[in-house]
């Protein structure tokens, strides 16, 4: 396969099939994403298309120096996911993870507590702080990657990431007294 | 420790793999949706253009056509001598021009003097061109033809219009001196196979040259 900055170069021209190494190098991020943050499946899965998409319509506008493309691409999922929450209130991210409780996934976090309280104190965090962990813990992106996509300095970042951690190291406990 | 908890729910985070579905149809479904987009666009773009190519076609025939009434000297006759030109390109027939011509200078006989010398002129260009395009396509025959229709219809013209007679004398020695031109040179093509006969029969290609080069010398 070939590099991803050629790929993104070849995709930028319109080439459709470099566009699909692209996707296959990153949908199951990006689903997974999408899972984590929404709880359902087929809901997670349209995002993910949606944000490919959206990452293809504008493309052109996509600079390789601004930022790497997975901060491109998480940054739309991520609008996407917040959009969603707006447009359906009455089905909030917590409602999913609730939701969520039932499928495979849940079951096997319900076998194990301390990740069962982990996943729901994340869950009461603010959006952004939600994201900072899942981008910064679970996928392992650089400060400068997750602060390009939730839109904030890196310098406040790892700030912000210390204050996160306290929180939820408080929010556990609360749940467990 | 929430390091180490966090750590266990990545373990569990990076489990979660896409289903089935978009595993197997996720890129296909968005290649669908990717072409539609371009053909959508292409089909925005197809139809803008249709719609300006009308509008273009529209406006160039309004214009063509309100041209067909102008007269020599007017803002729009050569619109309309270029649209006769294009006739008489398409229709490979090289008098239109003439025709067209020599009806302007018998229209504007009873007009103004120099809308009349105008007409004249045209006139005599159109001669001049139209001769050439009919010797070049082998009409001259036809060609030879339609200027005594017209050398017919400029000597009526002189009768009904006696104050334009002289322009109209100019007119008919311009057509007599075309029309000479044409048969002076079917005679001369006639000549050349006379004076050889055998080497007319036996090399229709030569022949067909020697009467190539006569043209053009000719026209020269």
């Amino acid at each position: 396969m070939d590099d991803l900055s050629k790929l993104i170069d070849r995709a930028q021209e319109g080439d459709h099939d470099a566009y699909g190494q692209i996707y296959t190098l990153f949908y199951k991020r990006i689903f997974r994403f999408c899972k984590f943050n929404t709880g359902n499946n087929n809901v997670a899965q349209d995002i993910c298309q949606e944000t490919f998409l959206k990452a293809w319509k504008s493309l052109p506008n996509f600079s390789q120096k601004g930022g790497s493309f997975q901060a491109y691409l998480f940054k739309i999922a991520r609008n996407l996911i917040i959009d969603l929450s707006r447009k359906k209130k009455e089905v909030s991210i917590e409602n999913y993870e609730q939701a969520d409780r039932t499928q495979d996934l849940d079951e096997k976090l319900q076998k194990q507590e301390d990740i069962t309280n982990v996943r729901s104190a994340i869950a009461k965090l603010d959006e952004v702080d939600r994201q900072i962990v899942i981008l910064r813990y679970f996928e392992e992106m650089s400060s400068f990657e997750v602060a390009k996509i939730v839109g904030i300095r890196e310098g406040n970042l790892r700030v912000k990431s210390h204050r996160i951690l306290k929180k939820l190291k408080e929010i556990i406990q609360n749940q467990n007294d | 420790m929430i390091e180490e908890k966090l750590e266990s729910l990545r373990k569990e985070y990076l489990k979660i793999g896409p289903p089935i579905y978009l595993e197997h149809h996720g890129w296909q479904d968005l290649y669908t949706k990717l072409e539609s987009r371009q053909d959508l666009g292409l089909n925005l773009l197809f139809g803008k253009g249709l719609a300006f190519g009308s509008l273009l076609l529209l406006l160039f025939g309004g214009v063509v056509g309100v041209a067909q009434a102008a007269k020599p000297g007017n803002a729009l006759y050569q619109v309309k001598l270029a649209a006769d030109e294009v006739a008489a390109t398409v229709l490979q027939k090289p008098e239109i021009k003439v025709k067209r011509r020599a009806q302007e200078v018998i229209n504007v006989s009873s007009d103004s003097k120099e809308q009349l010398d105008e007409a004249t002129r045209e006139y005599q260009k159109s001669l001049e061109d139209s001769r050439q395009d009919a010797q070049r396509s082998g009409r001259g025959q036809d060609f030879a033809n339609t200027l005594d229709e017209q050398e017919k219809k400029f000597r009526k013209a002189q009768e009904d219009n006696p104050q334009s007679a002289d322009k109209l004398e100019e007119a008919i020695k311009q057509t007599e001196q075309a029309r000479g031109e044409v048969q002076g040179e079917s005679d001369e093509h006639k000549e050349v196979d006379e004076d050889h006969p055998i080497e007319s029969q036996n090399n229709p290609n030569q022949d067909h040259n020697q009467g190539k080069n006569s043209s053009s010398n000719h026209d020269d």
